[in-house]
């Protein structure tokens, strides 16, 4: 229970009251896909399905960004994360960013 | 005779991606229905404050999912065709579907894998990933979901 940081998207936790707000925590990362996977992409294209790689990469990509959010919120000395939330955006050809935000806080049960 | 070659290539694409893109269509729907039978005892909403929550049990906790769907060659004509006249484009209608169903699937998956029955606050949103894909004339689409899943002490008879 001490280590452990409650992430939620919600702005409460039920059965826990907040006792303290430490400010906004973020995380980001920006990822590239290699060639194979574009090449594997282009002839997904041709016959339509899911594109796998690109969904890993999207995984991926969410748990360093939210990763990097917890370390933020555990530098702070916060023990949950609210009100989480994500954005995406293509920064360049063939990478894209991925952004994690939320509001560090200090909960204690109610 | 480069333009015959090329019409054949483009008619060869064109069968394939109407055999192909149809047969995953139709498995994906099917598997779809499937999976989401067992799902429906699950509550599962876009609510941002917990459903009668039993504190104590399990810590909530966020849970995100992610699909990419790719179109096939075959609509994509059709659709070039449409948004010459205009109108609604019905496969890229199903193809969203698709994507979105999925990634709701995934995030209840991982709700029950972790012992949880309850999700609330949840959230899609579609992402443009690789911004040089669009301009090769592919079409893919994302969808990005998040929620919070809980313990609920409501009744859901199945």
């Amino acid at each position: 229970m001490e280590n452990q940081i409650f992430v939620v998207n919600t702005e409460t936790i039920p059965g826990f009251r907040i006792v303290q707000v430490k400010g906004i925590v973020q995380g980001n990362t920006v990822r590239a896909k290699h060639a194979g996977r574009d090449i594997a992409a282009s002839l997904k294209n041709l016959v339509g399905g899911e594109l796998k790689g690109y969904t890993e990469l999207l995984t991926e990509s969410r748990r360093e960004a939210m990763n990097r959010m917890l370390q933020q919120a555990q530098q702070l000395g916060a023990n949950a994360v609210v009100n989480v939330r994500f954005t995406t955006s293509a920064v360049t050809a063939g990478a894209s960013e991925m952004y994690a935000y939320g509001t560090a806080v200090v909960v204690q049960p109610e | 005779m480069e333009l015959i070659i090329g019409a054949g290539f483009a008619l060869v694409f064109l069968a394939l991606g109407f055999l192909f893109g149809k047969m995953a269509d139709q498995k994906h729907l099917a598997d779809l229905a499937v999976r989401e039978q067992s799902y429906q005892t699950m509550i599962s909403t876009q609510s941002k404050h917990f459903l009668a929550p039993v504190p104590g049990k399990f810590a909530p906790t966020i849970l995100s999912s992610e699909t990419v769907i790719a179109n096939d060659y075959f609509k994509r004509f059709l659709a070039s065709f449409r948004s010459f006249f205009g109108g609604e484009i019905k496969s890229y209608n199903v193809l969203m579907e698709r994507a979105r169903r999925e990634t709701i699937l995934r995030i209840l998956e991982q709700a029950r894998a972790g012992g949880y029955n309850a999700i609330c606050n949840l959230r899609l949103e579609s992402a443009d990933i690789g911004g040089n894909l669009s301009k090769q004339g592919m079409s893919i689409v994302c969808v990005l979901g998040t929620a919070t899943a809980y313990h609920s002490g409501l009744d859901q008879a199945p």
